[in-house]
């Protein structure tokens, strides 16, 4: 078959670039700002800070690349359906950042040390169940796998109830009451970050469509 | 002011009405459009000129009081299947339809089916504008004419409301007797579909009917359509897929078959469906491929 | 918007080359033909006008023709002006609607069958035969069982005129856009309203005038006319009974005669003939011009 629209596919290849730089900041940052958080590591706290700026740059960039395409194209199908999830998709990424970044700080405000055990256990999960279900959303974004969308709402459950075990520990007192308040926050994050990732995943449904696979 | 239905008109519909069959339309959770009523129901149709097979086995059912659009490559045999709608393809020396094609549930090639009749049923208007070398108003009078119509007074008000119709009044009103071949493009398409429904037909056909107007004349004719809908039920062919996103209820893609032994391009009917999902999100990867622009 | 002022200059000249050269020799044999083309032309009509225009006058045109002694001031070519407008006027009424019909037969309705083809060709071959034949074939089967008389002479001129009649008819006919013929049968019109509503009035301004110049040319026929009307020398109105004369037939006689009196008259009977052709001309081009409505 021949290829027409080469340069269009050429835009819609940088976009898809894009995106998936940005989803690839986000989980090795996830990680590494759980770590920070959990070792008190300041250095990565720096880097998370260069890495918010690089993508506040690029969200700009990439929904205006987006609104170009739409506009000069005037795309259809699986085209529109990509540009469209495209533009969805990216405030979250970038809200699911800002939330890593945020998370990443807490470890300037106090040690590591200051978390009672099974605190520091149950934001260990978090943070690794996080991480997982980023990963998932990415890989379902990149095999336009609509099935990601079920697996993640189980795992959100998951997330839901680590939460609520978090919050339980930290509403028994075991701890002082600005680490509490803070640890408070960073389970509202971790949270925040694996309804993003559902978001995702559902979003992939749409972009995935309906579309029989070739069968020659 | 609109000029009211002939009375018997209106009989005529609201007969039509209560004879409608139950809804027999695959409820795929679309909104509904028009009544639900299948005017054509294609149960694999080919259609042959000569020996050459130029579409084969087309299945699908038109629905009444919506827009219909069938799109496709060239060659794909979208145009052959409208017109075998109508049976213009009578008029080509060894053009013949195969399988069953019934129009409000009569066989449209039935054994004593008039052609004639059938014509003054489903009108059709044609890519060019082709007004006839007479005046404005005796172009909208021809059909009214040679249905038998001679009052003046009756024939005034069929151009007069035809006109309306066709959004063309205004412009034309104060020159009814010059000749229609001084308007323009989009003016004599107007009159064309004026004419076409000075008829009164049940359906009316269009064939690529915006490829040689310009864009405001475009918007214009896709405005009358879907102004006219609510009375008739329109299939249009296009070469425009962004017109048949924009004026279509549902959309017939075609595609060309290519046998390399025999080296022949036959025409099917690739996918058929509520226009947004055929654009949204088409099912068939030909579909994907054509309306991506990603393939002729 | 100034353009910027350091662009090399663009050398935009046609090249000096070979080319060129042609073209200019092109031209120049292009001219000298024409100049030749005028030559016989101008010559022609220089000649009859000098010769024929001091004889022309209301007495030559009415008056009857006198012995052929006699000089060119006596006496005219009435009856042959009158045997001219009798025979061509009721060859015309054979010819053109028997060749207007023959074309529409064969442009709308034979189209391409056995038939049409059979009768397009032998309307060619019918526009070969020389003029003299045709008038040894209406002496044989007209003359010899009936006499002389100028029914006889309408049909050998009929029988020229026809095929040019239906050729140049067809022509017409094939010129009318199929899209128009079209629009009518969607309208539900039958082939013969088409035909009659559609194609005649569309065609009828170019079927005149090809017909008015078959009939031009069947006026200045002689051949035909020397076997089947002879010539006389009083007026004979009765184009049933008895020879007549026509103005080509007394042109031959009067020139091949050795009396200067009466070669005038044939000068001046060569100069009427060709004004009657002009006048026929300028109709046909008046009408071509007026009822034209193919195309814009």
């Amino acid at each position: 078959m021949a290829e027409f629209r080469q340069e269009f596919q050429q835009e819609l290849d940088a976009i898809e670039a894009r995106v998936i730089e940005m989803f690839g900041m986000l989980a090795e940052d996830l990680t590494r700002a759980t770590d920070a958080l959990l070792t008190g590591n300041n250095e990565v706290v720096k880097l998370l800070a260069e890495r918010e700026k690089t993508i506040e740059e690029l969200y700009p960039e990439l929904e205006s690349l987006v609104s170009r395409a739409i506009l000069m194209q005037a795309p259809v199908a699986s085209d529109l359906r990509f540009l469209l999830t495209v533009l969805r998709i990216v405030p979250e990424l970038e809200r699911s950042h800002s939330l890593v970044e945020h998370i990443a700080r807490r470890a300037d405000h106090f040690l590591a040390a200051d978390l009672s055990p099974r605190t520091r256990g149950l934001v260990e999960r978090m943070g690794e169940l996080a991480s997982d279900m980023w990963r998932q959303a990415i890989d379902a974004w990149y095999r336009r796998d609509a099935s990601g969308a079920d697996v993640l709402a189980e795992r959100d459950e998951e997330m839901d109830e680590l939460h609520s075990s978090l919050i339980g520990e930290l509403a028994s007192g075991g701890m002082s009451i600005p680490v509490t308040m803070e640890m408070t926050l960073v389970a509202r994050f971790y949270e925040r970050l694996g309804d993003h990732a559902v978001n995702i995943a559902s979003r992939v449904v749409y972009l995935a469509g309906s579309q029989q696979p070739e069968e020659n | 002011m609109e000029p009211t239905p002939e009375p018997n008109v209106v009989a005529e519909r609201q007969a039509r009405a209560a004879a409608r069959p139950q809804d027999t339309r695959p409820q795929d959770g679309a909104e509904s459009y028009g009544s639900g009523t299948t005017i054509f129901d294609a149960n694999g149709i080919s259609i042959y000129y000569g020996s050459f097979r130029a579409v084969t086995d087309v299945k699908l059912s038109i629905y009444e009081n919506e827009i219909t659009a069938f799109i496709g490559p060239s060659g794909c045999g979208k145009t052959t299947v409208l017109r075998s709608l109508n049976r213009m393809n009578d008029l080509v020396v060894g053009a013949r339809v195969e399988g069953d094609v019934r129009y409000r549930g009569t066989p449209l090639y039935g054994k004593d089916v008039s052609p004639i009749a059938v014509r003054r049923k489903i009108g059709m208007v044609f890519q060019k504008p082709n007004p006839f070398p007479k005046s404005i108003y005796d172009n909208i009078a021809y059909g009214p004419r040679i249905n038998g119509i001679r009052n003046k007074k009756r024939l005034d008000e069929i151009v007069e409301k035809s006109l309306i119709q066709a959004a063309l009044w205004d412009e034309v009103k104060h020159r009814l007797k010059a000749s229609a071949l001084g308007l323009s493009g989009g003016q004599a398409q107007r009159l064309c579909i004026a004419r076409t429904l000075a008829v009164e037909p049940d359906v009316v056909l269009m064939d690529e009917p915006c490829s040689a107007l310009d864009p405001i004349a475009t918007s214009a004719i896709e405005d009358l359509m879907k102004e006219i809908k609510s009375q008739y039920t329109i299939v249009i062919v296009t070469h425009n897929m962004q017109q048949a996103t924009r004026v279509s209820d549902r959309t017939a893609f075609f595609s060309v078959l290519r046998n390399e032994e025999s080296d022949t391009r036959t025409g099917v009917l690739v996918e058929y469906g509520q226009t947004q999902q055929i654009f949204e999100d088409p099912h068939d990867p030909r579909t994907q491929a054509y309306v991506t622009g990603r393939m002729g | 918007m100034a353009t910027t002022p350091q662009q090399p200059a663009v050398d935009l000249r046609e090249p000096a080359s070979w080319r060129r050269t042609k073209n200019q020799i092109m031209t120049v044999l292009m001219v000298l033909a024409m100049l030749l083309i005028l030559v016989p032309l101008v010559f022609v009509l220089y000649t009859v006008i000098s010769k024929g225009a001091g004889i022309i006058s209301g007495q030559f045109l009415t008056a009857s023709i006198p012995p052929n002694v006699l000089p060119a001031s006596i006496g005219g070519m009435g009856p042959a002006v009158v045997g001219t407008l009798e025979i061509t006027g009721l060859a015309t009424l054979m010819a053109v609607p028997l060749g207007v019909l023959g074309a529409i037969y064969l442009n709308e309705y034979g189209k391409n069958n056995l038939l049409s083809r059979f009768i397009g060709f032998f309307a060619d071959v019918m526009t070969g035969v020389p003029s003299i034949v045709m008038g040894l074939f209406i002496f044989s089967i007209w003359t010899l069982h009936f006499g002389f008389n100028g029914v006889g002479g309408a049909f050998a001129l009929a029988c020229l005129m026809l095929p040019v009649v239906i050729r140049s008819s067809q022509q017409m006919l094939s010129l009318v856009p199929d899209p128009l013929r079209e629009a009518s049968y969607a309208l539900g019109s039958t082939r013969s309203r088409v035909t009659l509503t559609v194609v005649l009035p569309t065609a009828i301004g170019g079927i005149v005038s090809g017909a008015l110049l078959a009939v031009a040319r069947a006026a200045g026929e002689t051949a035909p006319l020397l076997f089947t009307i002879l010539t006389v020398t009083t007026t004979n109105t009765d184009v049933f009974n008895g020879a007549n004369t026509a103005l080509p037939a007394q042109i031959f006689a009067n020139a091949s005669s050795p009396y200067t009196g009466a070669q005038a008259r044939a000068w001046g009977a060569a100069l009427t003939l060709i004004v009657i052709a002009f006048i026929l001309l300028v109709v046909a081009r008046f009408i071509t011009a007026r009822f034209t409505k193919v195309g814009r």
